[in-house]
């Protein structure tokens, strides 16, 4: 209650099942692992909140079943999300192929600013690998998303792999609220008095 | 698909064969190469378990909601009251503080978003991306808004986008609570009208900047992005057309939109009504739809300019989109636009219902504009000069329930007519019930309005919980009738005080007394805010003698030998100590089970806004054995939840074995009775409390 924060974001887990959503958010939010498997049912949120920019920022992050059941569910939860990351992992193909399945799957049913992000989880089991680093860079680069190789096992770029993505979406409520003079020159503005005709030169204002 | 999901009215979820859509659904792609029939079937097999465990999700997401909603009201409400604040006009005074601008005056700049001119002091330059622009404070706390609501993103201030919980096919028997969440389950639950309503009211109970700020902010939801500067013209637009609404006839009083809402929600609470009374209390009949009767206010509300949005905002969010308490109040029944209903008197001054209202008050209360703004107030502040017939004697009964704790008056009828109080030869009487000493906010209640009719039957039963037999000894029962008047401005028609120690207890008495008029014995200022105060100052006075009461709670406590564990059940508060300076508080419990008992140790329940005699109804489970609960001790301690500041706290009592008295006693009985429920009403007490979280 007295714990005020300055923003609110909000992010969500994508993926197949079993790629490590769940363990990636246990890890960042309790700092902590488990090996066993747990299916997540339907969805789940927890908490953190960080500071970036001396900002204070609640993140809720949204936690999905990755099995297809689920579906229906977890979709409804994409169009709140401001930023989602992708996760699939390393030792097993197919969840790298589905990546773009799921993109495609953000482009339909999320806010078409949401910022994303994919993780290539597992990066522990090394010996088990089945999609090099490569071809995740490679993949990223053609959607033009930023990519990381984590590890909630391990924790590595965890930390780092959620606060890229709040600082992304940090960036662009910055870019967007900071320039928006631009957004509403033809907007309607109602005026009630007489406006002065006197204006400052500021008001020749460029895009 | 998503917009499926939610601009459907209902916004419930549907089972994939009911969806409209599921061609297109079927039609995606499929992770695990599973045939679609398949697929469908799979979907469909979500167990009661899995639906449940949503559920309990889909509730602590609108727990947090409701927290993040409150939030984004309060920098709203910052917001107005700095946009009420400006001192010029933004031409040749600097909007803000109204200095001079111009040659004479200050160096003027244009603010970029609001295109108001503003002296420097009052303006801020910031650095765009490739020029510098000044900003007036007041657009520069705008933006600040939207970067914090979430607005920026959303366009609009967000919106609740959860999902109604899934509906559970298996009736199961309510089973035990084990987390405050649980309340929050499936639709069936008697439960949900009322907390839908709860919801709606603590809308009801916002600032009145609140009300209107996110009202047009959230008016161009999704459909398109207007600058901050669009918004901010509407949003003062808004304001100020709500001003004349409203506001300004109501006496002016910054917070008049604030009090009935609250005070009606008490009374819904306490009081027990016989037929008549349910006509009139809200009931909204879908759940989580309290918000929809906004969207035909003809007023500038934003449902209105986007009828197409309502669907998609209203339901799923009462939160943010309720309409004015007015609305709210009457319900679905009564659900007239509170101006329709006002115009509507006024044209019609002794319309075709005056008599049928005195004949079947079911119909009037139907019909029934809201209480009045600050019926409080305006009924201490008595401006009427007739002093002149006899003001009528009110016939009503009181029991005293001793078992129960409560006593019960009912109000039935005047024997004779009373006076005249309004121009149309007729009054819009109600009766209001204080329990002396102590009169505060916190103890009143009052019957619904009966309109136009000389001749009131009201037969309503108001029940004051958790009175003891020593307040029977030593209270004093003041029963005033009022006439409610267009604009808020209730005359005092009389009132007579009935002494509770005359009472038998488990006895019903039915008396005639006939009011004395009686004046108010301090006459109030006339501006909203001295009126206030002298109220206040007269409650002080009052409660002068009174030992520094915190309020009592009804607790309930159960050893479930089934689930190994404690039921602990926070059911309500009554007379709870006033945090706010509105006069209310807005309460939470919060339990700790010490010690060492980690972080399930501690619970709490839902904020009720502006109330002083909240009802939680919630239950909290604690898995603990029995033979370790002899050692522990439950701390139970009420809250006034604050927001930028830390809470404050209200009261509290400790039961365990180290307990005295009735709160010994309490545990004592839970630990030798196992799956017996036992509920008890525990005075709060002042402790030293260190700690809000």
């Amino acid at each position: 209650m007295a714990k005020t924060y300055d923003y609110l974001f909000k992010l969500l887990l994508i993926g197949d099942s079993g790629v490590g959503k769940t363990c990636l958010l246990f890890r960042f939010s309790e700092d902590a692992f488990n090996t066993t498997f747990i299916s997540t049912i339907g969805i789940d949120f927890k908490i953190r909140t960080i500071e970036l920019d001396g900002k204070k920022i609640k993140l809720q992050i949204w936690d999905t079943a990755g099995q297809e059941r689920f579906r229906t569910i977890t979709t409804a939860y994409y169009r709140g999300a401001m930023g989602i990351m992708l996760v699939y992992d390393i030792t097993n193909e197919k969840s790298f192929d589905n990546i773009k399945n799921w993109i495609r799957n953000i482009e339909e049913h999320a806010s078409s600013d949401v910022e994303r992000m994919i993780l290539g989880n597992k990066c522990d089991m090394n010996d088990k690998r089945q999609v090099s680093k490569e071809r995740g860079e490679k993949l990223a680069i053609d959607y033009g998303i930023k990519f990381l190789e984590t590890s909630a096992k391990s924790s590595a770029n965890v930390e780092e792999a959620f606060f890229t993505l709040a600082r992304d979406i940090m960036t662009k409520l910055n870019r967007k609220m900071n320039d928006s003079n631009s957004a509403g020159a033809g907007g309607p503005v109602k005026i009630t008095e007489n406006r002065s005709k006197k204006t400052s030169f500021f008001r020749c204002s460029l895009l | 698909m998503t917009d499926t999901v939610f601009s459907n009215s209902s916004n419930r979820w549907m089972y994939p064969s009911d969806r409209p859509l599921q061609s297109k659904l079927q039609a995606g792609w499929s992770v695990h190469s599973s045939g679609q029939p398949d697929r469908q079937r799979k979907q469909e097999e979500l167990t009661d378990e899995e639906k449940e465990i949503i559920n309990r999700v889909i509730a602590r997401a609108e727990k947090m909601e409701e927290m993040e909603q409150e939030r984004i009201g309060r920098l709203v409400d910052r917001l107005e009251n700095m946009r009420k604040n400006v001192a010029g006009d933004g031409v040749n005074r600097c909007i803000l503080c109204g200095e001079q601008l111009g040659m004479l005056g200050s160096a003027c700049v244009v603010c970029e978003d609001c295109k108001k001119n503003v002296c420097t002091k009052c303006g801020v330059e910031t650095n765009n991306r490739l020029h510098s622009v000044w900003l007036c404070k007041i657009c520069i706390e705008q933006r600040e808004v939207w970067k914090r609501s979430g607005a920026w993103f959303f366009k609009g201030f967000p919106k609740q986008v959860l999902p109604q919980p899934m509906p559970i096919k298996k009736t199961k028997p309510q089973q035990p609570v084990s987390e405050p969440a649980a309340p929050e389950q499936p639709a069936p639950e008697p439960k949900h009208p009322a907390r839908a309503l709860a919801r709606g009211d603590s809308e009801d109970r916002r600032g009145p900047g609140q009300k209107t700020g996110p009202d047009p902010a959230s008016a161009p939801g999704r459909g398109g992005y207007g600058p901050p500067v669009r918004r901010a013209s509407e949003a003062r637009m808004s304001s100020s057309s709500r001003d004349s609404e409203s506001w300004d006839h109501s006496g002016g009083a910054g917070d008049s939109s604030r009090s009935p809402a609250g005070l009606r929600r008490a009374n819904s609470v306490q009081a027990s009504r016989p037929a008549p009374g349910s006509v009139q209390s809200p009931a909204p009949p879908q759940p989580g739809q309290p918000g929809t009767p906004g969207g035909s206010r003809p007023g500038p509300g934003p449902a209105g300019r986007f009828p197409d949005q309502k669907p998609e905002v209203a339901p799923s969010n009462p939160g943010t989109t309720a309409p004015p308490p007015r609305e709210e109040r009457t319900g679905g029944v009564g659900g007239y636009p509170a101006v329709g209903a006002r115009e509507d008197r006024m044209s019609h001054p002794s319309g075709p219902y005056s008599q049928a209202s005195a004949a079947a008050p079911q119909p009037a209360a139907a019909r029934q504009p809201p209480p009045p703004e600050e019926e409080e107030e305006e009924a201490n502040s008595y401006d009427s000069d007739e002093a002149s017939s006899h003001p009528g004697c009110p016939e009503f009964s009181l029991l005293y329930d001793q078992d129960n704790s409560s006593l019960q008056c009912t109000i039935i009828k005047p024997t004779w007519g009373l006076k005249p109080m309004d121009s149309n030869g007729l009054a819009d009487p109600y009766v209001k019930l204080h329990l002396l000493p102590g009169a505060s906010k916190s103890n009143k209640l009052r019957t619904k309005t009966l309109r136009n009719t000389r001749n009131p039957i009201w037969n309503e039963t108001l029940v004051y919980h958790g009175i003891t037999d020593e307040d029977m000894q030593r209270k004093t029962l003041r029963i005033s009738v009022c006439d409610e008047d267009k604009f808020g401005h209730n005359e005092f028609i009389g009132e007579t005080r009935f002494s509770l120690k005359k009472l038998k207890p488990n006895q019903r008495k039915n008396f005639n007394i006939c009011l004395e008029r009686v004046i108010p014995m301090k006459r109030a200022g006339t501006t909203g805010s001295a009126r206030g105060m002298a109220l206040y100052e007269e409650e002080q006075v009052e409660r002068i003698g009174d030992i520094e009461e915190r309020g009592k709670i009804l607790v309930s406590l159960m050893y479930s030998t089934q689930q190994g564990g404690l039921i602990v059940g926070i059911i309500r508060c009554v007379h709870l100590a006033a945090m706010d300076a509105n006069g209310y508080s807005d309460p939470f419990v919060k339990l700790w089970l010490k010690p060492d008992m980690g972080k399930k140790a501690k619970h709490k329940t839902q904020i009720k806004k502006k109330t002083l005699n909240p009802e939680f109804n919630e239950e909290f489970f604690y898995d603990i054995k029995h033979s370790d609960l002899a050692k522990k001790s439950l701390d139970i301690s009420v809250w006034d939840y604050d927001i930028g500041k830390s809470n404050d706290y209200i009261g509290g009592c400790q039961l365990g074995i180290s307990a005295k008295g009735e709160r010994l006693k309490h545990w004592y009985e839970c630990l030798k009775n196992k799956d017996k429920k036992i509920e008890r009403w525990h005075q709060l007490q002042n402790e030293n409390h260190v700690s809000s979280d």
